[in-house]
Parts: structure tokens; sequence; C-alpha cells
């Protein structure tokens, strides 16, 4: 259980504050996360911080975010036989993907970035990854203690 | 109830937990950030200039797609000469430096005579054409604006440039597309501001901050 929680913490948790903090600290102050939090963060603002290329403020925190959910995915769907297992832990790369193309085609606000949908691919591929890793050392250390 | 159906209402439960945080964390609609009915200038008692191109002479393509209009621009700003001539896309140019000649901020009104409907287009070809121009170059925002009383179709980007006296700087722009209509053409305001200024902080301050906003709330076109 303690190994869940950690993992959980590490994967999903962690990627997700991560990618806020960076909206928080040095995106657009107009964002509805930015408001909840009032102006006290512009005191800790950009200044004092060390320059940050845009290509990691702007597509890092999407990519955290397909990090974060397709690893949840992976974790709620571990061991499961479903024929239904591939799209849900596909649907964090599925929903960058429309969020994208959305943008692309101005039907969702924002600036559609090829470096975003590169960043999400990416993000998806490793939490899987990792997932598969993880089970198969699971796996390992199950078979040694049997 | 069956394993697949727990994990499936897990799915579900943080999927929705996942897509309300994106939410969150992306624009609002109605670009409220974009829209500009530019805020009070911080320092309305600034000594200003007026610019007014109906006065002025242009050449070549400036004066094929002239349009008349005018702003108030700090008196310490400088103007840039070599705007407004030749092969100038611009009619004008305003630029405020600091003592070592690095720019803080500038303004610069080129020519356009695009239709409202063509926004979107012409945005992405004039972003084409200003990637070329700034290193590590990254359109960051796009959408509908207001400048004073004229809506437009905006696009913000910001560059870093390693060389500069002062060492590394941000850059950060802002590009207005505002269209003509059957009594005059229409005009391109380009702002840019950099990490030199300490009054702007970032892409979002380029024209709400610093000196900018005296230059948008006085500007005008003769004809509506």
């Amino acid at each position: 259980m303690r190994r869940i929680c950690r993992a959980a913490i590490l994967h999903v948790f962690a990627p997700l504050l991560l990618g806020s903090v960076i909206y928080l600290l040095f995106r657009d102050q107009n964002l509805p996360i930015s408001l909840l939090f009032g102006s006290t963060l512009s005191v800790i603002r950009p200044a004092f911080f060390p320059r940050i290329p845009a290509s990691i403020l702007y597509s890092l925190p999407d990519a955290l975010w397909v990090y974060s959910l397709t690893s949840l995915m992976a974790f709620i769907w571990q061991n499961s036989q479903s024929a239904f297992k591939a799209f849900w832990m596909s649907s964090g790369l599925l929903l960058a993907f429309a969020f994208e193309l959305g943008q692309l085609a101005g039907v969702i606000p924002g600036t559609f970035d090829v470096l975003d949908l590169t960043g999400a691919a990416l993000a998806a591929s490793l939490a899987l990854f990792l997932n598969a890793q993880s089970t198969h050392l699971k796996r390992i250390l199950n078979d040694i203690r049997s | 109830m069956t394993s697949d159906l727990k994990r499936t209402i897990a799915s579900v439960a943080g999927l929705a937990i996942f897509v309300l945080f994106a939410t969150a964390t992306s624009k609002k609609p109605d670009n409220t950030n974009n829209s500009n009915s530019v805020p009070a200038p911080h320092n309305s008692s600034v000594a200003t200039t007026k610019f007014n191109s109906s006065s002025e002479k242009f050449s070549g393509t400036l004066d094929q797609y002239k349009v008349d209009f005018s702003f108030d621009y700090p008196t310490s700003w400088k103007r840039d000469d070599k705007a407004g001539k030749g092969a100038s896309p611009n009619f004008v140019k305003v630029e405020r430096m600091s003592d070592d000649e690095i720019t803080l901020e500038n303004f610069a009104v080129g020519y356009f005579t695009g239709q409202a409907d063509l926004m979107p287009k012409l945005a992405e070809q004039l972003n084409e054409q200003l990637s070329g121009g700034f290193p590590e170059y990254k359109k960051v925002s796009e959408g509908p604006t207001k400048v004073g009383n004229y809506d437009g179709y905006e696009f913000r980007f910001t560059s870093h440039s390693k060389e500069t006296s002062r060492g590394e700087l941000d850059i950060w722009g802002r590009a207005v597309l505002i269209p003509g209509n059957d009594e005059r053409k229409g005009a391109v305001l380009l702002m840019i501001a950099t990490s030199a200024d300490d009054q702007i902080k970032g892409v979002d301050d380029v024209g709400s901050k610093g000196e900018i906003p005296i230059i948008l709330n006085s500007f005008r076109f003769a004809k509506p």
C-alpha cells in the first residue's frame, strides 16, 4: 500500500503539482488558476528566478499533465484484461491531441504548437514505459517471494 | 460490482478531475487577457509628442497603403529615422531606451490592408515574417483584442537574445492587426518590450505596463 501511495505521489501528484507551479509563477496571470491565488504571487514572480526557456514554460506543463493522467490510468488499469484498458491508458494522449487540434481549428482558445504534441507523445510514452517497468519489477519480486 | 466497472468509475472520475484542472489552466474563451480597453497610463503627467501620419511623406509601398492616424508618445522616447522611408514596413517607430542604449520598449505602426475575416490568416503570415527576425522566437498566444475603440486581432510572442551588452535578455512582443474598412485602410501595431525594463515582467505586460499604454490610449485613426 505504501508503495502504491509513493508511486501515486511520484507519478501522478508531483508532475501535476510541478505543472501548476509553472503556471502560477511564470505564465499568464489572467488564467483562472492564477486568479484563485490573487496577486500575491506577483511578489515572488520572474525577476528573482533564473530565465526559463519559453519551450519549457509553454510546453512542459502540458506534457506533465499528460504524464500524470497516463500514469493514473496505468495504475487504475494495472493487471486488467479489459478490452477498454488501451483506450483509458491512452486517454491523456488522446485528450492532448484533441486540445491541440481544436486549437489548430480555432475551436478551442489557445495556440497550436507542434512542440506540445511532441511533448504529449513523449510524456505518455514515458509514463507507460515506467509503469511497464514497475509492473515487471513487481512480478519478479512476487516470483522471488513465492 | 465487477473489478472493471470499479476501474471505469475511477477512470471517469480521474478524467473529470484532470479536465477540470486543464480548464483552470487554459485561456478563458472570451480572451479577456487580450482585451485592451487600454489601462490608464501609469504616468499621465509624462510630457508627450504627437505623431500624425497625415503630415508625413511616405514613398513606395508605404505611400500606396498610407492610412491617417495619430498618437502621442513620451517625449523621452526616440523616433527611428529609418521608419517611414525606403523599404521600411513601418510608417513610424518610436523607442524607449536605457542609458546604455538597450531597448526597453518600442512601438511601431506598419501598413496592413486586410479585412476582419482574414485576420487569423494574416496574423499567421506576419508571425512567420517575425519569426525570422528574432532569436528563439515563439508565438505564445493569439486571439481577438481591442485597442481603444478598435477591434483587432493579436498574437504575442517571446524571444531570447544572448548577445546584448547586458548579457541575456528576454524579448516580449505583441502584434495587433487592426482591419481596414470602406473608409480607411488598416494598420499593424507592433509592440516590443524587453526584460531590461523593470516594469515589464512578461509577455502579458506588453502594452499594459510600462509606457506603451500612453501611446495606445492616444492612438486614433483619422477616419473611424
